[in-house]
């Protein structure tokens, strides 16, 4: 039994091929398999000097997935938002007065949890500190089967 | 009929050990892989942007984007690819960009190397590879 399992070649290609491209699955090899696709809002803070706020999912699945986190951003970039994958930051070029908008939208698995943060904020050097700017984001989110360490 | 359907297996582990022994499950669905490519952005006073591909799904999908990128040190392209979107803190509050996003149609680039900071070449080449998946991001 050196050589068994499922083969499924590409059109035009062999069954006999020995490249792994040439096929649309082929079982000694792993793939990526949607588990679990969900969303989750952040809304950020607003007042002096704000932290990133965070929020999360309990996947539970007791082993750290790969993941894909794709997010709209909130400061038009190049003349719209961008639905972007995380991890992202972006800052605004200086206006007359030094002042600036920036945000953050970073994301990480555990695991346990698929977290997602997000700070968007507006800095003025005069006053030396950035003000929140509130905003909710929503980070879509796809959970894969296949962990991130192989084992 | 409650559990059914096909699962591989890794080597040296049982198919009841668990998802993250696995190789396949058809319980869930897998990546399928609409299109991959290649190409060069040339810059333009060390920025840079194109539609990388038009996917026309009507619906925005899952992609990845790698690109090669410029050095801080010494305003040459280095050869070797970063996955997109990622951003570069080069001072004075200035930053790099190197961008890709999706809309419902095309799959875009936009790269912003703020070279002038360290005198990159305004007029780089950088070249990138793509995947767009037919699975939709939400």
């Amino acid at each position: 039994m050196a050589d068994y399992g499922i083969k499924i070649a590409k059109a035009t290609k062999d069954i006999t091929s020995s490249t792994p491209s040439d096929y649309h699955f082929w079982s000694k090899y792993r793939n990526k398999s949607i588990k679990y696709p969900l969303s989750l809002n952040v809304t950020t803070n607003t007042g002096s000097n704000p932290t990133a706020v965070t929020n999360s999912y309990n996947h539970a699945f007791g082993y750290i997935p790969q993941y894909m986190v794709f997010v709209t951003s909130a400061i038009n970039h190049g003349g719209a938002p961008r639905y972007i994958n995380c991890d992202y930051s972006y800052t605004t070029s200086y206006g007359k007065d030094g002042d600036n908008r920036e945000e953050y939208l970073t994301a990480y698995a555990t695991s346990s949890h698929i977290y997602v943060s997000a700070l968007y904020d507006y800095y003025t050097p005069q006053a030396g500190n950035a003000t929140g700017l509130a905003h909710t984001y929503t980070f879509d989110i796809v959970l894969f089967m296949e962990e991130v360490e192989t084992s | 009929m409650g559990d059914y359907g096909i699962k591989i297996a890794k080597s040296g582990y049982n198919y009841i050990d668990g998802d993250r022994r696995l190789i396949y499950n058809s319980k869930y669905p897998l990546l399928k892989i609409k299109d991959v490519g290649s190409g060069t952005l040339t810059l333009s006073s060390h920025a840079g942007s194109k539609t990388v591909y038009t996917h026309s799904l009507g619906y925005t999908p899952m992609f990845y984007l790698w690109i090669s990128y410029l050095d801080t040190s010494s305003g040459s392209e280095v050869n070797k690819y970063r996955m997109c979107s990622w951003s570069e803190y080069l001072g004075v509050q200035v930053s790099s960009y190197y961008d890709a996003w999706t809309t419902t149609t095309t799959l875009e680039l936009s790269v912003y190397t703020g070279g002038y900071l360290y005198g990159g070449s305004p007029t780089a080449t950088l070249d990138y590879i793509y995947v767009v998946f037919y699975d939709p991001i939400n």
